[in-house]
């Protein structure tokens, strides 16, 4: 029995441990394993990069792959260094500073550039106030004086410019007076003759020097149009430009044929009227500006100068959709009459050409400043102006052009087929809404032409 | 006579010094050849073999500021890569250089320049909120010295020395906008550390002015730019300029000033006298990705400025440790203001922008115009500054200046920053922008959703550009059958369906003459799929692609993810050797 219990037993026991061995030997030798590894290890996937001699050979290669750029380096060097140097002694502050400070005392320097533009030449300009500057302060009147100095194109001589001027005005009326004195002088001004059909051949240069007085009673009849009525003494002597290599104009045109090229003393009187609604001056981008003049001169030394003037702008500026987006618009004409058979002397006439309307010639940007001369004129601008960068207070517009014109003797002599035209584009330079640098490119049938200034066209 | 003798006498004389001088010139011009060839090498050769105080020395303290680098960056960079044939051929061939800083498995081990942290083992919430701290700040118990002004950037601050001799720059928030500047300091700071960044200690202070005390010395530049002696009375003028909380209390935001310091880290090239410094620093996956965790806490002014080198000694070895500063410029802040509308959309001169708006005529705004607008041009919460995510895209992010090492940011390494990005919870980003104090916790709540929603917008976009499939694991299931799984971080975090899912691999072999042998693609769903080794053959080892898609309709990812396989010998196991997301 024992024994048959024994051999039980054993069976069972081999039964048992079958099973166990069984059920342990997959789960022994299959048993599921993870391979690890630390995904942190530093062994850097490509060792080479660390061993000095690919380091070394990298340089080399990196050495000769920029040798073009090593000539431009030390100008970017010092050019970085003195930047660095701007910032860490404050320089910018204390510019501004300098500014602030002038103007706190009246004092407004700017640059000036010539009648022809280009991108060579700038000048300085300045107008001083001086009841700031000597502290006599007061609400009802305002005095200041101005000058400019600049080389002309092609460092053909230089102009210069001083002037004065104040403005008294009532406590309890909206009646002002106003007194303007202005000495200028060029050394070289052009002039290709008078009327449309001119010639680039016909190119001579004169010298003007201009004294002008200039007394107005006026009235700021609402918050934005304001007129007045001047009286205007005008001294004018004209002599040869001092450009070489082109023509003078006592001898290239015969003097006859040129009013006023020996200069003139002339009085008149002048009346106008302004409306302006711009939201800002220096950019606007709503509102607009017209204004209308009369003017009546005669001559004062016996040089037969006798006529009417009469001349008008209307300028409007509109967003589209968006203030980024303007399309600025100037409409412009003008016509001189003379009376009693007696002339106009050249250097009051309409004129035509440049890109900057304060000197006195109307806007046609590809063409020459003072191009065309004569009694009439119609001119028209468009600028598309739309944002196309903005950083905080700093800005660019790029700007396409398109300016037409005509000068005419007679209202009757206009014609559509005799227009000039200027198309182009640039770029204006904004701080603060502030035109810093407006640059432009133009071209029109007598090629091309580029500019650059200070404030915007128009 | 004698007078014309001596004349020709001088005539000679002259004659043979000219002659002199001009042996002396070459003699020297050869000899100081020699001296600047043998200082070079000298330079070279000990360029490798400093240590210590030598390197101390070696390392010179250099400085920048950014009138500099924008001088370096809008006007000579675009010249001078017009120059550089190695730069033209990049652009040209659209040839993407893969980071050398990253090891066998497509990660970026520590060094001096990174450290994993929160990607590699989560952070608990004290560790986040603490951040880089060693301390509490400057001690308030006594008087802070004011000793300094602060001489750069554009927000209001000056340097200050505590009872226990630690120094802090104090920098504060403008008037109208109190908290901004001071909060993205505070915040983006702890994330930048915990990313792995190094990073200064920045402690969150409010004191009450009166504990200010100026040194006699203290110099600081007025607003017209003039250095003057900073006296109490100027003190209580630079304090008027700064927001002040019930009580009088100033909040600033105080960092420790790092002793040893020599200046700044270039993000292009390397500090050759640094002999760790080997990496060209642009193809530093490290730095690279700063552009992904500068779009996500819009930290537009990364620059070399805001960076700093430090003299660093542990454990008996000396080495140079990069800094990343200032983050006052993050977030809605730029430091004296809140960032402007263009702000992270445009550098902040942009050449290419100008150049691509001005042909256009402005047919369209662009998309930080119409945010502008439709926001009408108003900032909404003063505390926040100017930061949303109308509008962001990951991919058009850019610094306020060009820096090429951006550009350089390739898929995998971009990859590596959105994982890294994402390894922030929700409630770790509430946890670290809670710490910033708002005194309206609608601040606080707004901030960490613009966050959490920008983490998400990140990733997504960089997950989408290759297969986003991470944590490889290889198991052995059976002698010879293995079986690898992953985590496909696109899924996991919620941006595609898992059910959905769709993956592939293709096994690729080279035997020991080089030839090549591909087995098929093999579709399959869920993050594993086993292989028999007896049926591939390993040859030097085996690599498999997969890649994954989440549409019937889409593309299978590329490039696809490789897991190369190899055995350290006959008889032991498979193991991963290698992974890469590709370039």
């Amino acid at each position: 029995m024992p024994k048959v219990i024994c051999r039980s037993q054993r069976v069972s026991f081999i039964f048992v441990a079958l099973m166990a061995f069984l059920l342990a030997v997959p789960s022994a030798g299959f048993a599921e394993k993870e391979i690890g590894y630390d995904p942190y290890l530093s062994v850097l996937k490509y060792p080479e990069a660390n061993q000095i001699e690919t380091v070394r050979q990298r340089d080399r290669n990196q050495l000769l792959a920029r040798i073009l750029e090593q000539p431009i380096r030390p100008a970017g060097y010092v050019l970085g260094r003195t930047a660095e140097w701007v910032e860490r002694k404050h320089v910018d502050d204390k510019a501004i500073w300098l500014f602030d400070e002038l103007a706190s005392r009246g004092v407004y320097p700017s640059l000036k550039t010539p009648t022809e533009g280009g991108f060579g030449a700038v000048g300085i300009k300045g107008r001083v106030e001086l009841e700031k500057l000597f502290q006599f302060e007061q609400p009802y009147l305002s005095v200041d004086v101005s000058g400019g100095w600049t080389p002309n194109k092609d460092f053909a001589g230089t102009s210069v410019e001083l002037g004065g001027h104040y403005r008294l005005e009532t406590p309890s009326h909206p009646f002002f007076h106003e007194g303007a004195v202005r000495y200028q002088r060029s050394s070289s001004e052009s002039f290709y003759g008078i009327g449309q059909d001119t010639s680039l051949g016909e190119w001579s240069v004169y010298q003007p020097e201009e004294l002008r007085f200039e007394s107005a009673l006026g009235s700021r009849l609402t918050r934005n149009v304001e007129s007045e009525a001047a009286f205007v003494y005008q001294r004018m002597n004209i002599g040869n430009g001092a450009r070489e290599r082109v023509g003078k104009i006592k001898e290239h045109f015969p003097v006859a044929g040129i009013p006023g090229v020996n200069g003139g003393d002339l009085i008149g009187l002048v009346t106008r009227i302004t409306h302006d609604t711009r939201d800002q001056k220096s950019d606007p981008r709503e509102g607009g500006q017209e204004s209308l003049a009369f003017s009546y001169f005669h001559d004062v030394d016996g040089n037969d100068f006798q006529y009417l003037k009469v001349a008008g702008s209307v300028s409007h500026f509109f967003s589209i959709f968006s203030d980024r987006r303007i399309l600025a618009l100037r409409v412009a004409a003008e016509k001189n009459q003379e009376l009693g058979g007696e002339s106009i002397p050249f250097f009051n006439l309409a004129r035509l050409g440049g890109s900057d309307i304060a000197d006195g010639s109307e806007l046609l940007r590809s063409y020459r400043y003072n191009r065309f001369f004569d009694e009439g004129l119609v001119t028209a601008n468009v600028e598309y102006r739309y944002n196309v960068y903005q950083y905080g207070d700093f800005g660019t517009d790029a700007f396409l052009l398109f300016d037409v014109g005509e000068v005419f003797e007679e209202i009757g002599d206009f014609g559509f087929d005799e227009l000039k035209f200027s198309y182009g584009g640039g770029f204006n330079l904004k701080f603060r809404r502030r035109t810093l640098v407006s640059c432009f490119i133009a071209r029109g049938s007598e090629g091309w032409k580029s500019g650059l200034h200070t404030k915007l066209s128009f | 006579m004698e007078k014309r003798v001596t004349h020709e006498a001088v005539i000679l004389r002259g004659k043979r010094m000219k002659k002199s001088r001009k042996q002396n010139l070459v003699v020297r011009v050869g000899a100081f050849a020699w001296l600047v060839a043998a200082v070079l090498l000298c330079t070279a050769s000990a360029g490798f073999a400093a240590s210590g105080g030598e390197l101390d020395q070696r390392i010179q303290d250099r400085e920048t500021a950014f009138y500099r680098e924008f001088f370096d960056r809008i006007f000579y960079e675009p010249i001078a890569s017009l120059l550089r044939f190695d730069q033209i051929a990049d652009r040209l061939l659209f040839r993407k250089q893969g980071a050398l800083d990253v090891n066998i498995y497509d990660e970026v081990p520590d060094s001096s320049f990174f450290v994993n942290r929160h990607g590699r083992k989560r952070l608990s919430s004290s560790e986040l909120r603490q951040g880089p701290s060693t301390g509490n700040g400057p001690d308030p118990s006594g008087s802070w010295t004011v000793y300094k002004g602060k001489v750069e950037g554009v927000s209001a601050g000056f340097f200050i020395q505590d009872q226990k001799g630690d120094r802090y720059l104090l920098k504060f928030d403008p008037k109208d906008h109190p908290e901004m500047t001071t909060s993205a300091e505070i915040i983006s700071h702890k994330f930048f550390y915990a990313l792995g960044y190094h990073v200064p200690e920045y402690y969150l202070v409010h004191f009450n002015p009166e504990i200010l005390r100026v040194d006699p010395k203290a110099t600081y530049y007025d607003e017209n730019g003039f250095k003057q002696p900073l006296t109490q009375e100027a003190l209580g003028g630079l304090l008027e300029r700064i927001p002040k909380f019930k009580g009088g209390i100033l909040r600033a935001s105080a960092s420790k000033i790092i002793p040893h310091g020599k200046g700044y880290m270039d993000f292009e090239s390397r500090r050759k006298a640094d002999p760790d410094d080997l990496i060209p620093h642009e193809d530093r996956r490290s730095i690279r990705s700063l552009r992904v965790f500068g779009s996500w806490l819009n930290h537009y002014d990364l620059r070399e400025g805001n960076t700093l080198d430090v003299m660093t000694a542990d454990d008996g070895k000396t080495y140079v440790k990069h800094y990343l500063l200032d983050f006052g410029s993050t977030l809605g802040s730029a430091a004296s203001h809140p960032k402007v509308p263009a702000a992270g959309y445009e550098h902040i001169v942009d050449w290419y922008a100008v150049g691509k708006a001005t042909p256009t005529l402005k047919v369209v705004e662009k998309p930080w115009e119409e945010k502008w607008d439709t926001l009408q041009r108003k900032i909404a919460y003063p505390a926040l500054g100017y930061f949303d995510n109308f509008n962001f895209d990951p991919k058009k992010w850019k610094t306020q200046l060009p820096y090429p090492v951006f550009d350089r940011l390739t898929p995998s390494d971009a990859f590596w920053a959105a994982k890294t990005l994402m390894s922030f919870t929700d409630e770790d980003i509430r946890t670290v922008v809670e710490s910033a104090d708002f005194s309206d916790p609608e601040d606080a709540k707004i901030l960490s959703e613009i966050l959490i929603t920008r983490r998400d917008i990140i990733a997504r976009y960089w997950f989408s550009h290759l297969a986003p499939l991470d944590q490889i694991r290889l198991f052995e299931t059976q002698e010879g059958m293995y079986e690898i799984r992953f985590t496909d971080l696109a899924v996991r975090y919620g941006f595609e369906k898992s059910e959905e899912a769709h993956y592939r691999y293709q096994w690729v072999t080279k035997n020991q003459q080089g030839e090549r042998h591909e087995g098929p693609l093999q579709e399959f769903t869920g993050e594993s799929f086993p292989f028999d080794i007896a049926s591939i053959g390993q040859g030097e080892g085996i690599t498999f692609l997969v890649q994954a898609k989440y549409r019937s309709d889409s593309e299978w990812s590329t490039p696809p993810l490789q897991i190369v396989l190899t055995k350290a010998n006959q008889d032991s196991s498979l193991a991963v050797s290698e992974i890469s997301h590709g370039v």
